[in-house]
């Protein structure tokens, strides 16, 4: 006859043989100490097992790569979004500052003499031609003077022109922004000077405005004022 | 390393034959799952791990000695088998290979009470000393029999193995059942 102590141990070695598992059911039946003891052994079985799995699982959670590469792409989202913020924020400052000035000057060229046209060694009679030669002669000054005194409409454009060269810019903004609300041949070029007009006074949100007016009205602006518009 | 040689890595403990065995097969797998088995690609990781786990414990209670394929064919079979239960049984952390075969507790009360004696134990085995939770390891968890346990060479003879656990699971209970 076996210790109950031996059965145990072959029945947790699955070693039991027919015989010997007779006794053990028996005793599983009939010995309350014997049942008590091999429930605890295979609660402990359990326990074990669970500690073993846990522990186990603990040390592939720290190997695994894919995981940290979760970590590592969210921290590159987190940077690439701190880094689109401060670009714009950047932007916004360096547009509205310093850059709305130097795209201003890339895309302001005077508008071309369509009005009165000159000829070399012709003798400026009228105030029209002494404007219009003072303005291809880029005196300005002189220019925005003799325009502020002609009574057309044109006159408006290029003094207004004529005065974005003399850093008069409100005041140029006045004269474009005058002739802008008339309908006739001048509204589209004078929309636009008063758009750069704007970028000059450093009123990007204004010249923004007019921009997207141009790029869906015009003719004449309208590329380059949607080119300008994406710069902004 | 050749399998054999890693397997006894494994089971002799080696956390970095776990992990080379861990790295090595786990895009492979993956792949395999989601594209043959369609598993979810947000818990092929999980499946992994619960695959592996498999694995390991299979190799420690030596189930894997006489292998006559290779780690991974095997691996993917225990794959195979998880996307199976998987699919009757929806919740996939609850797959336990070892339960296999072990009969069900009918009480449910006892079950209950089995629950908090578990769990207690698993506490409790943490404040045992290295040499008592490795022999307690090694019969229970890794189902080794008295005689390969004297082989290891910690002891001397089988009586030194039954007494050392006998007093080791008793000092278990004292821990247990203290108040």
């Amino acid at each position: 006859m076996q210790s109950k102590e031996e059965l145990i141990i072959k029945y947790f070695s699955r070693q039991l043989d027919a015989e010997e598992q007779k006794i053990f059911d028996l005793w599983m039946l009939e010995d309350i100490d014997f049942k008590n003891q091999v429930e605890f052994e295979k609660a402990t079985q359990e326990a074990i097992k669970r500690n073993e799995r846990d522990d186990l699982k603990r040390f592939l959670q720290g190997l695994d790569i894919p995981k940290q590469n979760k970590t590592f792409q969210w921290i590159a989202i987190a940077a690439s979004f701190i880094g689109i913020v401060l670009i714009s924020i950047f932007s916004i400052y360096y547009y509205s500052s310093t850059d709305s000035s130097n795209l201003y000057a890339e895309y302001f060229q005077p508008y071309p003499n369509e009005v009165v046209p000159l000829v070399r060694g012709q003798v400026e009679s009228s105030t029209e031609l002494k404007a219009f030669n003072a303005y291809e002669l880029e005196n300005y000054e002189l220019s925005a003077n003799l325009f502020e005194n002609i009574k057309e409409d044109y006159a408006l454009l290029y003094a207004g022109i004529s005065n974005l060269e003399l850093n008069q810019n409100q005041k140029a903004i006045t004269q474009l922004q005058t002739l802008s609300l008339q309908n006739g041949k001048y509204q589209e070029p004078a929309e636009w000077y008063l758009a750069l007009a704007y970028l000059k006074n450093k009123e990007n949100k204004k010249a923004k405005g007019i921009l997207k007016l141009i790029v869906q009205n015009h003719q004449q602006f309208s590329e380059q004022a949607s080119e300008l518009l994406e710069r902004l | 390393m050749k399998e054999d040689q890693i397997i006894d890595a494994v089971k002799n403990g080696s956390n970095d034959a776990v992990k080379t065995l861990y790295l090595e097969n786990r895009t492979g797998f993956m792949r395999f799952m989601v594209q043959k088995y369609g598993v979810p690609n947000d818990i092929v990781e999980d499946f992994y791990q619960d695959a592996f786990i498999a694995l390991v414990e299979n190799i420690r209670r030596g189930k894997l000695d006489q292998l006559k394929s290779n780690i991974s064919t095997y691996l993917f079979s225990i794959g195979k088998f998880m996307a199976f239960k998987h699919y009757k049984k929806p919740r996939l952390m609850e797959v336990d290979f070892s339960d296999l075969g072990e009969l069900l507790e009918d009480d449910s009360e006892n079950e209950e009470r089995n629950e908090a004696l578990i769990k207690l134990i698993q506490s409790k085995l943490e404040q045992m000393g290295e040499a008592c939770k490795k022999i307690l390891i090694q019969f229970y968890y890794e189902e080794k029999k008295i005689d390969q346990i004297v082989q290891l060479g910690d002891y001397a003879n089988k009586d030194v193995v039954k007494s050392q656990k006998s007093r080791c699971l008793s000092q278990l209970k004292k821990l247990v059942y203290a108040k």
